[in-house]
């Protein structure tokens, strides 16, 4: 049977579940690329091409929050992100696997021998929404532009932008950069027309012009927008639906009644616990999309107690991963031992696992200079249940082993002041990817960039980790890539800087008459290729 | 605790004369006693009425419903809601009653000199008063929890802080109107000090009325303090507190309904106490 | 004292109390820890990127100067732009106020609905069972928690028998009145027992009331009597009272719009601290400010001119 690279996630017909499934997978010895061939099993689902795709229609999508903003350059938050994808596109995508990327507004490049020189070629005919079509001026603003944005790091070799014709793209970089293909699929360096067609960022930003499948056509801030087709789309016959409406319902249960009621299409986020009794609904669909996300907690190494690395080794010895998935997940998901996920190119399997285990966790306590355990605390954000049961869970685990773990919650934007100062013992962290290159967050993560650990600083240092990250971004090859960004994940895992948790799902639900709706890993709807029958 | 012009005070000093009239046990203040006595004796006999512990997790009994081993079922942690509940009305009791407290004897003595001297002291006190009671006092808790960071102190403070001006707006009212009276000119008269004629003269019998408030204003207080629970800005976690456990039983309310539900009666109950509890103290001090 | 002085005064004891208003909003925001501009940027914003914003919102300058800038555009109205949505902080707030007031007046005429056929039965059955039942409603009531209710109703109501939506705002007369039914019936939950009380004891008070007794005496029917002059009479004083109540409403309306997902004055100032939106909070909370003292002193004056008993200290 010929399963496409995009089936490569699991449709919750059967009652088989992800972690099930992710289990059999490890079984067979299978890469993640042999993960496609778990799609044979489920017979009669309709991926895209199976049926003839029905046009026309009005899409209406729950979220949870607002996007902040439709500014490529200025999104951070995942719902912006997204949408921003909607409205615009890059010169590369991520594929269904997000370990690589494919041509979009590009048809491909050439690089240098000196591999300072990287040629983008433009793929003919692409027009913007209001008719004008694509050229490399729009390129070179587009990037110059995102170079003053707060996603600028992405861009941190980039030396100089030529435009020779207005079909190509010439990308300078200061020093080899193995990640510039990869991030040229990256929201912030999504294309917008040249000089926003004389515009100021607050009137284009009302009205919108881009090269993606949809149109903004109106946005109520904080309840809905919505968007239509783009005519001049440059894929042939997309995208499907008239229209997409997407609604702003943060909170969970009401989602869920639209969704049952029938007043929604495609619901984002159903909550972990509802994913069983909405399985056995008939006409809903939960789907649970791989994605990018890892979950852990960082430890501050302005706190003398997890400068010592039995200290921190023992802590992740004494966290109970099952229970955390079982409890507060309800099974859907997995054990983390790597900071890299299984979505992300360069995933190494075999990283050590320091994963729970009293007797090894007591052992690693009693060889550091706090034997008797020590008191300190968690932080996690006021309202946010999920990390707050985590964080009981993980209070109750570290109590084993004598360290006593008050439970501390601010609201958000306290924080993430007190984060990013490192004035905090321990808080959960998340971290997801939204290009095909692991340099997205491995430099925050371990290297120099914002102290280190995704959302969640640290302030680890370590010089020879720091070499790695240089090199991973210094080198081309992704056969030699792969050899250092392993050595990262078992170094990483070994030293402990922060304590891995899990690997998570993008949870959706859907009606059964939402037809094409798979996303990749990093999250972008894609919803060109979405119909509706 | 919503502020004055939440709540019509329930008497006015018409109402509560001095003297000596036939003192009436109403009812109310029997059942009131009753519910209180039994919610309070519940909370405080915790430990003989549950061999559980409130925050120890037991994975493998996450979510059962209610059962005669677990009356009130357990939550996703295991955890017996029975216990929780119990152990719960510690926490937002004892906030409510302390904070009651120390709002009553600030906002009494504020209100005091500032009925009493008069002037610019009463100026200046009325004006911040006025202040505070401008705002919706929700409001003005949440903005003084963000500030003073999560914890019990923040929650005593916030609450204090918004709430001593009802009282010194009920004394200060009383005080005015009675400083004219004549046992209050005599006593000046005879030269007393001022420490005296308020202590000894003028707040005793314009307490009453402060007394009845501090009733309802208890059943304000945990109302308050169960929304800040709800809210996420209560007392951390694992503490077991009433508006936590709804907030944490609301992502189960089409599964395991009784989570968020018992919770709440709990609170209802103690206020129908304190209510009735009031009323009765009011008949009680009102002269037939 | 005349009317007249009385309103003047008050009205002139209202400028310390709103200079009070200003400072209090002022410096309660800017004291709570957390920065607008990492909330926006997010956590990797890089310092450079974060004093930018600094400088484009004035938060680079000293206190004193951002308080004397925000109050000298209050004076003209002007609450500066949303610093996360870029738009005018009088704008979003005005739009919200518009939510905020559809939930209170229907919360109100729900109550009113609720609360009148109770105090009339208890009224007209005074100490009977029927009054004593009555009178044990606002015990009950007084102790609901707000978001308690709304669990409650969202189960009952909503989940269980899929009568009405439980969150968010439909378009449309029609769509509103629905989508608005629950989170007014939850607030009007909590302002119905108080209603109860005052309409109970001003109806008695009514029934005792010489016009009432003149009324009987024309031998006009008894359920004219009531709803022509007890009624009428009653209900007004006791909106007055509720009036009193809008400090409390405000509060209530904050939880309840949380819960079910309403975009109006409570969600936009809870997400508004949440985000550190200086500009929106500081509006906000100014404007309720000036709500509560504008409507203390209406229902101060109104019911000095409909009470000629009232005498003015």
């Amino acid at each position: 049977m010929n399963v496409k690279d995009t089936a490569e996630h699991t449709r919750i017909l059967s009652p088989v579940s992800r972690r099930d499934f992710l289990k059999t997978v490890a079984v067979g010895g299978a890469a993640l690329g042999g993960v496609s061939a778990f799609g044979t099993l489920l017979g009669d689902v309709p991926f895209a091409g199976a049926a003839t795709p029905r046009r026309g229609g009005n899409l209406t999508f729950a979220r949870v929050a607002d996007p902040q903003t439709i500014d490529p350059s200025a999104a951070i938050d995942t719902e912006s992100i997204w949408t921003v994808l909607c409205l615009y596109d890059c010169l590369y995508d991520v594929t269904a696997s997000g370990h690589s990327e494919v041509p979009w507004l590009a048809t491909g490049y050439e690089l240098s021998s000196d591999q300072l020189t990287w040629t983008f070629h433009l793929r003919p005919g692409v027009k913007f929404s209001d008719g004008r079509p694509l050229d490399s001026t729009d390129v070179r603003f587009t990037l110059e532009r995102a170079l003053k944005g707060p996603n600028a790091y992405i861009l941190s070799a980039v030396n100089a932008i030529d435009t020779p014709n207005a079909s190509t793209v010439v990308i300078h970089t200061s020093h080899p950069w193995g990640p510039l293909a990869g991030d040229m699929s990256m929201y912030s360096n999504a294309i917008l027309p040249n000089k926003l067609r004389g515009m100021t960022n607050t009137e284009f930003f009302n009205h919108p012009i881009g090269t993606g499948p949809f149109v903004m056509e109106s946005w109520t801030k904080g309840q809905q927008m919505v968007l239509k087709r783009n005519p001049h789309y440059w894929k042939q016959g997309k995208p499907y639906v008239d229209s997409v409406t997407f609604l702003t319902i943060p909170d969970d249960n009401t989602r869920l009644i639209q969704l049952k009621g029938g007043n929604v299409d495609i619901m984002e986020a159903p909550p972990y616990s509802s994913v069983s009794t909405l399985k056995s609904t008939p006409g809903v669909v939960v789907d649970l999309f791989k994605s990018t996300a890892v979950s852990s907690f960082g430890m501050s190494q302005k706190k003398p107690q997890f400068k010592d690395l039995h200290v921190r080794r023992a802590i992740s010895y004494a966290v109970d991963r099952e229970s955390i998935i079982k409890d507060v997940l309800f099974g859907h998901g997995t054990p983390a031992a790597s900071f890299f996920s299984p979505s992300w190119a360069y995933y190494n399997p075999d990283t050590p696992k320091l994963w729970y285990d009293v007797k090894t966790a007591k052992k690693e306590i009693a060889l550091s200079a706090y034997p008797n355990g020590f008191k300190t605390t968690y932080a996690v954000a006021a309202g946010d249940t999920l990390n707050g049961t985590i964080a009981q869970i993980i209070q109750a685990n570290l109590k084993v082993i004598g360290i006593d773990v008050a439970i501390q919650s601010y609201d958000p934007s306290t924080l993430a002041s007190l984060v990013s100062a490192g004035h905090y013992d321990m808080s959960p962290a998340i971290g997801t990817l939204d290009i095909s290159d692991p340099d997205e967050n491995v430099p925050a993560a371990v290297g120099e960039a914002y102290g280190g650990i995704f959302d969640a600083y640290t302030f680890y240092h370590n010089p020879e980790l720091l070499k790695l990250v240089h090199q991973s971004e210094n080198t081309i090859a992704p056969a030699q890539r792969a050899k250092i960004y392993n050595e990262i994940q078992v170094m990483t895992a070994e030293a402990c800087p922060f304590v891995m948790l899990y690997y998570s799902p993008f949870p959706y639900a859907e009606q059964s008459t939402v037809n094409g709706f798979d996303i990749p890993p990093t999250g972008a709807y894609h919803l060109e290729e979405v119909w509706l029958s | 605790m919503a502020g004055l012009t939440s709540l019509p005070l329930p008497l006015t000093s018409d109402d509560l004369q001095r003297g000596r009239g036939s003192r009436r046990i109403s009812p109310n203040l029997i059942a009131g006693s009753v519910i209180l006595f039994v919610v309070i004796g519940l909370v405080l006999a915790a430990p003989l009425l549950t061999s559980f512990s409130p925050t120890a997790l037991n994975p493998t009994q996450a979510l059962l419903g209610p059962s005669l081993h677990h009356l009130l079922g357990t939550d996703e942690l295991g955890r017996d809601q029975w216990t929780r509940l119990l152990y719960g009305g510690r926490v937002d009791l004892e906030i409510a009653f302390l904070a009651v407290l120390a709002s009553f004897v600030l906002g009494t003595a504020v209100g005091c000199l500032a009925g009493y001297f008069g002037g610019w002291v009463d100026a200046l006190v009325m004006r911040v008063v006025d202040v505070i009671l401008a705002f919706p006092f929700f409001v003005l808790v949440i903005a003084l929890v963000f500030i003073l960071g999560p914890g019990t102190k923040s929650i005593y403070i916030a609450i204090i802080a918004t709430d001593w001006v009802s009282y010194t707006w009920i004394i200060r009212r009383e005080i005015v109107a009675m400083k004219k009276h004549e046992f209050v000119l005599a006593a000046a008269a005879l030269g007393y000090k001022h420490t005296r004629i308020m202590l000894r003269h003028l707040i005793p019998n314009c307490i009453t009325q402060a007394i009845v408030y501090s009733m309802s204003d208890v059943v304000f207080t945990i109302l308050t303090i169960v929304t800040l629970g709800f809210l996420g800005l209560g007392v951390p976690p694992p503490t077991a507190e009433w508006g936590s456990m709804m907030s944490d039983g609301q992502q189960f309310i089409t599964t395991h309904w009784e989570l968020a539900t018992f919770p709440g009666i709990i609170v209802v109950v103690t206020g129908i106490g304190l209510s009735l509890l009031g009323d009765g103290i009011a008949d009680f001090l009102r002269v037939e | 004292m005349t009317r007249g002085m009385y309103i003047r005064r008050r009205l002139l004891l209202m400028l310390p109390t709103a200079f009070g208003v200003t400072l209090v909003t002022f410096f309660m925001i800017h004291l709570i820890p957390g920065d607008p501009a990492v909330t926006m940027l997010g956590i990797r914003a890089t310092p450079k990127a974060v004093a930018a914003l600094h400088r484009e919102w004035g938060l680079n300058k000293p206190l004193y100067e951002q308080y004397w800038r925000f109050l000298s555009r209050i004076v003209r109205g002007n609450f500066g732009t949303s610093l996360f949505y870029g738009a005018s902080a009088t704008g979003l707030i005005l739009r919200a106020s518009l939510v905020t007031l559809e939930l209170i007046v229907y919360a109100v005429i729900l109550s009113v609905v609720i609360a009148l056929p109770l105090a009339v039965l208890a009224a007209t059955h005074r100490n009977r069972l029927a009054d004593q039942a009555v009178r044990a409603i606002p015990l009950v009531g007084m102790g609901m928690p707000s978001a308690w209710i709304a669990i409650m109703l969202i189960l009952l109501l909503g989940l269980k028998s899929h009568l009405f939506p439980v969150a968010g705002l439909q378009a449309g007369f029609i769509g509103h009145l629905d989508s608005m039914f629950l989170p007014s019936l939850t607030l009007s939950l909590g302002i119905a027992p108080l209603l109860i009380r005052s309409l109970r004891s001003s109806l008695i008070d009514a029934f005792d009331a010489d016009f009432v007794t003149t009324a009987r005496s024309k031998g006009i029917r008894e359920s004219r009597v009531l709803v022509r002059h007890a009624i009428r009479n009653s209900l007004a004083s006791s909106l007055n009272i509720l009036g009193l109540q809008i400090a409390f409403l405000i509060s209530g309306t904050l939880v309840v719009e949380s819960v079910f997902a309403l975009p109006g004055v409570g969600a936009l100032m809870v997400n508004s601290i949440f985000r550190r939106d200086f500009p929106v909070v500081q509006g906000i909370t100014f404007l309720l400010a000036l709500a509560v003292i504008l409507t203390n002193l209406g229902t101060d004056v109104v019911h000095s001119i409909v009470d000629p008993r009232v005498r003015f200290e």
